[in-house]
């Protein structure tokens, strides 16, 4: 997976995604849970940690979903169970219709937030960003921009402690969600900002697209058979399973 | 002679009302191929004109009212940003905001795409540079977790990377130990020797550059050149200028000498302290102790852990061992006992602002100590404080709006309306001029002297540790190393 071009993964799932919008079908969005799961975990470098971490938060999503199209869903549309087919749980009873009309809302969270997790967790930022100048022809202006920005990250998160510790030391007390300090930071971001601008044009870089590039991203003939695999059985699957 | 910069009449101010101009008709002449540092005070404008003869300005800010800069006979504004590199590259102040990416290798490459230079050509000049400046191993390191002298080693690499005839240099060596300065001092002669580099550098002391600069010139008020063709062999002949100034004048080496017979206020036994996530053990099994109501530095080159050491006195690091401070065991002590004890100024002063104004600023600190006391006076109290540090004038302005120099005076004003005990100060004249130097200083003295304060602060500066200090520690071999006289 990391071996495919950023643009052109994001692309295909992009469409994937859209696909998936106009269908309801469980059985499709069981399908695309099957082929992330089966891509992350063998196809791709993606811990298994950080997988679980980010699908902690998205299955709480699915879940909640879940017992909201249990309990909120109008019976009788588009069940594919007998109507009057009931499940017992032990405080609430629900109708076999509702139950399945719960679990294809959750598919269908779960199967966007897995091909979101695809990318991401197959992707790396500065590879994307290059891959847009070069696929999507974005100006080194912005690419650049927001290369710098984003390694700007573990200095803002270093500041913002450091900012913290200093209004405690000053006898100021601070909570998780105090916002001074965090304006602090913003304020010293701005100046900063500046200083890199001013940095980067002093090493000769103007945000023209006249310069050399070390890594120039590729499509290959792997990527559009990814793209066209994935965009092909999605709209396979919805004409297989309409429903 | 040959020029390789002309400025003529340079107006310059930030804002486009009021405000006062920060550089008032200057006329700028720069010798070809040489190297010329420009002395001046914290606040006379010096990173202000670097920056607008290199054509940042007001690119980035500001409003050139009036003049005209050619460089090598060029008009400054009709040279795109790519081909400026080729003339002028600058250097900056502030080691953590030179750079775009996340390690140095590829910054290295971010500027060769820069100059638009070969594909293949790359690597090779990567590692070539890196080599010669011997910093191989940096090359892969992340950016932010190195040491503020490693950075600016980072950065000149960067610069020599781009070739350009002229590099100016603002106080590039104000974050670095005597050893690394005259490092990159050396790679910079050679470079120029090599290539006829123009070099023009700011700095407030002159010591460091005495053996490599050609000449010197005094910066007043408003970026006017007071004086030039100071040179390494005629410098002695200034020294009022200087003093008038408020610049740095070598002078004779005062002999250290340790008081003895104090009482001991924080002490460190076996301590040990690693780095962020490698783990690499920066102190291992150090011992020292503080001395109450004294002046303590703590020396060492840049990267060598004083700062950590310090994260880990606030409690903000693990350590193992003990520090005890008067007895008790620093990691059980509860953060607001501790920071009701120990206060700190960090080297980059402006992560501690609080406020907008400066006034309010060293108000807050007082209001925060005296809950009880009446508003006026705490604001004349206020008052005096700043006066007593020259910044009575910028009462109004915005703490950011105050010079490298300035910012950090009133950081250590606005940790001293606190009152704590034990005061910690990283690299406290980090940036300043000999004026400021001297100010802080002995205001520090003065505290520790007449209102029994401890201070323990680090520096690289081993003569202003020997000239200041009761006692001082230095970081050898992971172990801290008490000086004898």
């Amino acid at each position: 997976m990391e071996r495919l071009n950023p643009v052109v993964k994001a692309a295909a799932i992009l469409a994937g995604a859209l696909i998936l919008s106009f269908t309801y079908s469980l059985m499709l969005n069981g399908l695309i849970l099957f082929l992330s799961i089966v891509l992350l975990l063998f196809c791709s470098k993606a811990k298994k940690k950080t997988l679980v971490k980010i699908l902690i938060p998205a299955f709480l999503a699915a879940l909640a979903i879940f017992f909201t199209g249990c309990f909120f869903s109008n019976p009788g549309e588009a069940s594919q169970l007998p109507k009057n087919a009931s499940l017992n749980f032990a405080l609430a009873s629900i109708s076999g219709s509702s139950f399945y009309n719960g679990l294809k809302l959750a598919a269908r969270i779960l199967s966007f937030a897995f091909l979101g997790i695809l990318f991401a967790l197959t992707t790396d930022g500065e590879e994307f960003v290059q891959s847009l100048i070069h696929q999507c022809h974005l100006s080194p202006k912005y690419a650049y921009g927001v290369l710098a920005a984003f390694h700007l990250l573990p200095v803002i998160r270093e500041e913002l402690s450091r900012t913290r510790l200093a209004f405690k030391v000053r006898g100021i007390p601070v909570t998780p969600f105090s916002l001074r300090p965090v304006f602090a930071m913003l304020v010293n971001t701005v100046h900063w900002s500046e200083s890199i601008a001013m940095a980067m044009e002093s090493k000769g870089f103007s945000g023209e697209e006249k310069r050399t590039y070390y890594h120039v991203t590729k499509v290959h003939w792997y990527d559009w058979a990814f793209f066209a695999g994935l965009v092909g059985l999605l709209l396979l699957g919805s004409f297989l399973f309409p429903l | 002679m040959e020029y390789f910069l002309t400025a003529r009449d340079l107006t310059f101010r930030y804002f486009e009302k009021g405000g006062h101009v920060i550089l008032d008709h200057v006329d700028f002449d720069l010798p070809k191929g040489k190297t010329i540092v420009l002395l001046g005070k914290s606040g006379s404008g010096k990173s202000t004109l670097l920056s607008v003869l290199g054509g940042l300005y007001p690119e980035n800010g500001g409003i050139l009212l009036s003049g005209e800069i050619e460089i090598c006979g060029k008009p400054l504004p009709k040279l795109r940003f790519g081909e400026r590199a080729s003339y002028v590259s600058e250097m900056f102040q502030n080691p953590d905001l030179q750079f775009c990416m996340d390690t140095l290798r590829k910054e290295m490459i971010f500027c060769l795409e820069n100059i638009s230079r070969p594909r293949e050509e790359m690597d090779g000049r990567v590692d070539a540079f890196a080599k010669a400046m011997k910093i191989e191993k940096l090359l892969d390191q992340p950016i932010h977790s190195l040491s503020g002298g490693e950075k600016q080693k980072a950065a000149l690499c960067c610069l020599l990377l781009l070739d350009s005839k002229g590099i100016f240099l603002d106080e590039p060596f104000a974050n670095l130990d005597e050893r690394s300065a005259g490092e990159l001092q050396e790679i910079l002669k050679k470079h120029q020797r090599e290539q006829g580099t123009t070099i023009l550098a700011i700095d407030h002391r002159i010591d460091l550059w005495l053996p490599y600069a050609d000449e010197f010139w005094i910066l007043g008020e408003k970026g006017r050149i007071l004086k030039k063709g100071i040179t390494r062999d005629n410098w002695r002949e200034y020294r009022q200028l200087f003093l008038e100034q408020g610049l740095f004048y070598p002078h004779e080496k005062k002999r250290f000498h340790e008081e003895e017979k104090t009482e001991t206020l924080l002490s460190m036994e076996n301590l040990t302290i690693c780095r962020g996530k490698s783990g690499e053990a920066l102190l291992l099994k150090a011992h020292a102790e503080i001395p109450k109501q004294k002046f303590t530095a703590l020396l060492g080159p840049s990267g060598c852990g004083k700062t950590t050491l310090f994260s880990a006195i606030l409690g903000q690091k693990k350590y193992g061992g003990s520090i005890l401070l008067e007895g008790q065991e620093l990691r059980k002590m509860k953060s607001k006992l501790r920071f009701r004890k120990i206060g700190t100024v960090f080297q980059n002063p402006s992560n501690q602002f609080l406020s907008t104004r400066v006034l309010e600023e060293v108000l807050v600190s007082l209001k925060v100590w005296n809950p009880k006391a009446e508003e006026q006076a705490l604001t004349k109290e206020a008052l005096s404080m700043l006066d007593s540090y020259q910044l009575k004038a910028y009462q109004k302005y915005s703490p950011y709006m105050l010079s490298q120099g300035q910012q950090r005076r009133l950081a250590v004003l606005s940790i001293l309306a606190g009152g704590q005990k034990l005061l910690l100060l990283d690299e406290p004249t980090y940036g300043q001029d000999y004026a400021s130097t001297t100010a802080i200083m002995e205001q520090l003295r003065r505290l520790v002297k007449e209102e029994g304060l401890t201070v323990l602060f680090t520096t690289h500066d081993r003569q202003l540790a020997a000239e200041y200090a009761d006692r001082i520690y230095e970081v050898e071999g992971k172990e801290l190393r008490r000086w004898k006289d």
